[in-house]
């Protein structure tokens, strides 16, 4: 009874899966389809799955121009790398510490990192102070340090699973034993927070990994800029053309074109995709340490 | 007295480190957020770059009085407002529904696929998503089209000019970019139940539903409460690419596209201006400190252990 | 008492930080400038913005260009150069943040993105006046009073023209091998009646696109009839005919011109002239360069000829000029191409030197390096002539105008006739009586706003003719003016037109 029960549920839970994973993966497959599709069919006829034409010059645009995006690469994987490992650290720790509801003064810390996610000084004032403060200025701390370290939301979510995913009789025993705050942090909590870190670490990898702004904003030096900042100063040059169009003596014919644009998105997400399964056994079921039989 | 003295003595040094744990996140918050705030200002000034940010003339609330001045500043407020209320139900209706879906898949290989996929549109930037709904709605070239009414143009639906069917297109892209995201979220918290919660159920003879009713959902509350707290502090804003970039800033459509941040994007297309747009961004924060802090009052009241401060 | 804690707290961390807030250090601009240039003081390092294209990187050869650079501009003003290169998608912000954190930055673009109608009212440029007549004479003498006026706002110059042939007309061009060989002929210059009797030959006959308007944001109504605009798309309105002596400013939305202008495009929809809409985001220079679309819109001038006409070839057909809009001095052409120098510039009159330097007859090289990079690495000289360069396309400084421009090399495929071409342009030109005027709607900023909602919202279509009927298209025009001026353009209007009789009579 219990078990073909249990077998309806399973086979619920594939069907909308399927159907999930098909809307997601057929506009993917459609980006990448545009990305070969001959400039002139796109043009005329639009994307579509069966183009009239296929062009490989998208991608030869990208290989003509490899040392820019390469060094960009480089510069990306860097400081997702770092940026990420600091992030959940940094996140694992303030959560940590707002997860004791009867620490003195919690209230006010909870509010201190909420009020954050209201209220910002806005780009300049922030701009001002990065630079003229604290000289990020084309250095990896202009590319690390804004916005993407730590945010409310991540030290809430991972607050909220310390509160309540990790059983509090696991901190009686510790304290018991007399082990240290910091210990019973490294070596008890964080052990039972694979998912949640896996969760924030997730997060933040895609944030520095997506992140153009940082690079806009705080780096002019060319070698620093990440491959976001480059695709996304094609695609914001191209609105800037734009708008200047009649006028300008630079036209459309020294830019990359929409599928160029295609091909370009296709690189930027594919280094996720491929290292995305890695992180994804974290969310499996039956990891968790009491839990039994995979 | 003498009590209560010696309890918040033996607090002070079984806290302490905590205090100092703290630390690292609260220097960061202080550099990333705090020392900025003194920017809040330009909102009551006209901003002078030469002079800056303190040395600029103040002009009271004329920022403010700028952006109620236009005739549609009902409907950017009622769709901002709108929409965010049906995104933040709906969010946790979906959310929910694929993470305890996804929690009964136990195929290895399928839950890694179905995983990586449900994320991909999350990676996408709005500009590129933005290409690929013009691929699929286009009038003239538009899959749909074709595929609905094949080469009787005649009977072609002008997707970008009838607004009718935008908040469902935009609701179904914002849920189909944000769900794989959305599922993880909860699905940190699904994987951290305990399972032997499950087994007594079972033996007990506990149908699935029955499981989800009892013991999934009572302890997915706090996550769902949560974020639905912190998705109301964000109420009066919104994804600009989502409102600016799918529709492809299409006039017919502002009746249910125009929210604050794209009518302050294109009311700055003219002439730049720092004031209004950190007017509304103040106004922004303040309303949705208003509702993060009532919301958050009400769940008190309710459940002491849900409210989030 | 716990909110008061919590208030206490807010207020504690934004006073904190108010303390802190001082960036945009201000240069006091009044002080003594003297006009000689002080050889023996130590070098002032003087930067400039070179606007490139996104996605280029010329920072392996930013050092080299700039020791070029030195060895001119040391001996003869005491000044090196740091050129900053900044891609057009960024150049607007790059300025406006580098001024708040008072970061290093003297000679400013005011052009393209960043024209001077957006940087005005946000104190982002010095006033120039007093620099200009101490240190600026080459530049005095290259321009006439009256160009220089365009960067004249409220009494204050805030910049100085890039290019001394500041002339341009208006029209199209189209794709000529598509015209010849379907018979179609198409005359030099004619009204827009002439156009759409092309154009129709062009649907009729061939199967490629006639005409294209794109998104329809950017207003094409310009480059077919005669009006000087104010603001962005004639959001502070427009005058007709401006050219010829008019000087009554008028909603640009409401005059017949603009309904004539409607309904032609709707008609052209209905002939086929007009074939995507406002959906497509693609630029009309994409599908002209691909082929196929017979006819864009585009300023006339000797510079774009010969750079679109090279265009083409590329693409593999022939590209010619139909004129619609007369060549003529306006501050709209005056104003497309412009420098400034920061508020924040640590040595602003260095800066004008420098400047000054540039737009010499000795100065020319040094543009030249600005312009094209190094001889040798990034251009050559064409065979047969001394001012003549073919560039390999490894540096292009896309948006940098620069230098007297009958001094500075010319790039193939003009020749050495550019010079002459321009002159000639110069002198059969028109030059408008506003020249030097600019309405900067100041205190109108929540209407110029609310205008610009408005215009990006009824424009497109009515700019595509997509309405179903005439009636349709009439109306839609009624609503859009209704909505116009709701939001208030009438007000900003009649300012502009106060401020633009003061401006008549003080002259």
């Amino acid at each position: 009874m219990v078990s073909r029960d249990q077998k309806r549920w399973k086979v619920i839970a594939h069907i909308v899966m399927i159907i999930m994973s098909a809307l997601a993966l057929l506009p993917f497959i459609l980006l990448i389809i545009a990305s070969f599709t001959d400039e002139a069919v796109a043009l005329k006829d639009g994307y579509s799955y069966f183009p009239a034409k296929f062009s490989l010059t998208a991608y030869q645009y990208l290989l003509q121009n490899a040392s820019v995006f390469v060094r960009g690469y480089g510069m990306t994987i860097f400081i997702t790398v770092v940026g990420t490992l600091v992030s959940v650290v940094l996140t694992a720790l303030t959560a940590y510490v707002l997860s004791k509801r009867n620490l003195p003064g919690v209230k006010i810390m909870n509010f201190i990192v909420l009020f954050t996610m209201l209220f910002n000084g806005g780009l300049v004032a922030t701009y001002i102070t990065y630079v003229g403060t604290f000289h990020v200025k084309n250095t990896v701390f202009g590319l690390l340090l804004p916005s993407l370290l730590m945010n409310a939301f991540t030290v809430m979510l991972t607050r909220n699973y310390f509160e309540h995913s990790i059983p509090e009789e696991i901190y009686e025993s510790a304290r018991i034993d007399g082990a240290s705050e910091l210990r019973i942090f490294i070596k008890l909590v964080l052990p039972l927070s694979g998912p949640i870190l896996a969760t924030v670490g997730l997060m933040s990898g895609i944030a520095y990994w997506n992140d153009w702004q940082n690079a806009m904003y705080y780096i002019s030096d060319q070698k620093l800029k990440t491959i976001q900042a480059i695709l996304n100063d094609i695609n914001n040059g191209i609105a800037a053309l734009t708008k200047i169009a009649g006028t300008s003596g630079a036209t459309a014919a020294d830019l990359p074109t929409q599928t160029m644009r295609m091909a370009v998105a296709v690189i930027g997400i594919l280094p996720i995709l491929i290292l995305y399964p890695f992180f994804q056994k974290y969310f499996a079921k039956g990891l968790m340490a009491g839990s039994v039989k995979g | 007295m003498e009590k209560a003295k010696k309890k918040k003595k033996f607090n002070l040094k079984h806290w302490l480190p905590f205090y100092i744990m703290f630390i690292p996140g609260f220097v960061y918050l202080i550099m990333n957020n705090y020392l900025p705030l003194y920017g809040l200002q330009i909102a009551f000034k006209k901003f002078s770059f030469k002079n800056g940010i303190t040395g600029s003339t103040s002009v009271g609330l004329k920022n403010f009085e700028a952006l109620f001045k236009t005739g549609d500043a009902f409907i950017m407020i009622r769709n901002t407002l709108l929409y965010n209320i049906l995104w933040i139900i709906i969010g946790i209706i979906f959310g929910v529904t694929v993470a305890i879906l996804f929690n009964e898949i136990t195929n290895k290989l399928a839950a890694k696929f179905y995983q990586t996929a449900i994320l991909l549109p999350y990676l996408m930037s709005m500009v590129v998503v933005a290409y690929l709904v013009f691929a699929y709605l286009s009038t003239d070239t538009g899959l749909f089209n074709h595929l609905l009414h094949g080469s009787d143009t005649s009977s072609y639906t002008a997707f970008y000019s009838e607004k009718k069917y935008w908040p469902f297109i935009l609701t179904f892209v914002q849920q189909w970019k944000t769900i794989g995201f959305g599922m993880l979220l909860y699905l940190s918290t699904l994987v951290g139940i305990d399972k032997s919660y499950y087994e007594a159920a079972m033996l007990d003879g506990a149908t699935k539903w029955q499981q989800i009713r009892f013991i999934t959902l009572p302890l997915l509350k706090p996550t769902i409460i949560m974020l639905a707290i912190l998705n109301i502090g964000q109420i009066f804003r919104s994804d600009f690419g989502l409102f600016y970039q799918i529709p492809m800033n299409q006039g017919a459509l502002y009746d249910v596209t125009q929210t604050i941040d794209t009518y302050v994007y294109r009311a700055l297309l003219v002439k730049p201006n720092y004031g209004l747009s950190s007017a509304a961004s103040f106004l922004q924060s303040i309303v949705g400190f208003i509702f993060i802090v009532s919301a958050n009052a009400i769940v008190r009241k309710m459940d002491k252990n849900s409210s989030i401060f | 008492m716990k909110k008061k804690i919590l208030s206490l707290l807010m207020v504690g961390a934004m006073s904190a930080s108010m303390l802190m807030g001082c960036g945009g250090g201000s240069t006091d601009t009044n002080s003594e400038v003297s006009s000689e240039i002080d050889m023996d003081e130590e070098a002032y390092e003087c930067s400039i913005q070179v606007v490139i294209l996104p996605g280029m990187d010329y920072s392996a050869q930013e050092s080299a260009m700039e020791e070029a650079l030195n060895e001119l501009t040391k001996p003869a003003i005491n000044c090196t150069v740091d050129i900053q290169f900044v891609s057009i998608a960024e150049v607007a912000n790059t300025t406006q943040m580098q001024i708040a954190a008072d970061e290093k930055i003297d000679l400013v673009h005011v052009a393209t993105v960043s024209p001077i109608s957006a940087m005005v009212g946000q104190d982002l440029l010095l006033d120039l006046t007093d620099l200009l007549e101490k240190r600026g004479q080459d530049i005095k003498a290259l321009y006439d009073e009256s160009i220089l006026a365009a960067g004249m706002v409220d009494d204050q110059l805030l910049a100085i023209p890039a290019k001394q042939y500041n002339v341009s007309g208006k029209g199209i061009y189209y794709n000529k091998t598509v015209a010849d060989a379907n018979g179609i002929t198409v005359p030099e210059s004619g009204t827009i009646d002439d156009l759409e009797a092309v154009l129709t030959q062009v649907a009729e006959k061939t199967d490629i696109m006639p005409f294209y308007v794109g998104e329809g944001k950017t207003n094409y109504l310009y480059w077919l009839s005669s009006y000087n605009s104010f603001g962005d798309q004639a959001a502070y309105g427009a005058i007709i005919d401006e050219i010829d002596g008019n000087a009554t400013i008028e909603n640009l939305y409401a005059s017949d011109e603009f309904e004539e202008f409607c309904l032609r495009m709707y008609k052209w929809r209905q002939a086929g002239i007009l074939q995507k809409n406002q959906e497509d985001t693609n630029q009309a220079q994409t599908y002209f360069n691909e082929g196929q679309l017979f006819a864009v819109v585009t300023d006339i001038t000797p510079a774009l000829k010969a750079q679109y006409q090279a265009q083409a070839q590329a693409s593999g057909f022939e590209a010619e000029f139909m004129t619609l809009v007369e060549p003529a001095v306006t501050n709209s052409v005056v104003q497309e191409y412009m420098w400034g120098i920061a508020a924040n510039s640590e040595r602003p009159e260095k800066a004008m030197d420098l400047l000054n330097y540039l737009y010499s007859a000795d100065g020319a090289a040094a543009a030249n390096i600005l312009l094209y990079g190094l001889e040798g690495e990034n251009y050559e000289k064409v065979e047969g002539s001394e001012n003549v360069i073919a560039t390999n396309g490894s540096y292009l400084a896309s948006f940098m105008v620069i230098g007297d421009q009958s001094k500075i090399a010319v790039q193939a495929p003009n020749d050495d006739t550019f010079v002459q071409q321009n002159e000639d342009m110069m002198a059969s030109a028109k030059v408008s009586n506003l020249i030097g005027y600019m309405y900067t709607a100041n205190d109108f900023s929540a209407e110029a706003g609310a205008v610009s909602n408005v215009i990006v919202e009824y424009l497109p279509r009515l700019q595509n003719g997509v309405c179903e009927s005439e009636e349709a298209t009439k109306a839609l025009i009624d609503e859009f003016n209704s909505a116009l001026e709701s939001a208030g353009i009438n007000e900003i209007i009649a300012d502009n037109q106060a401020h633009m009789d003061e401006f008549i009579a003080n002259k």
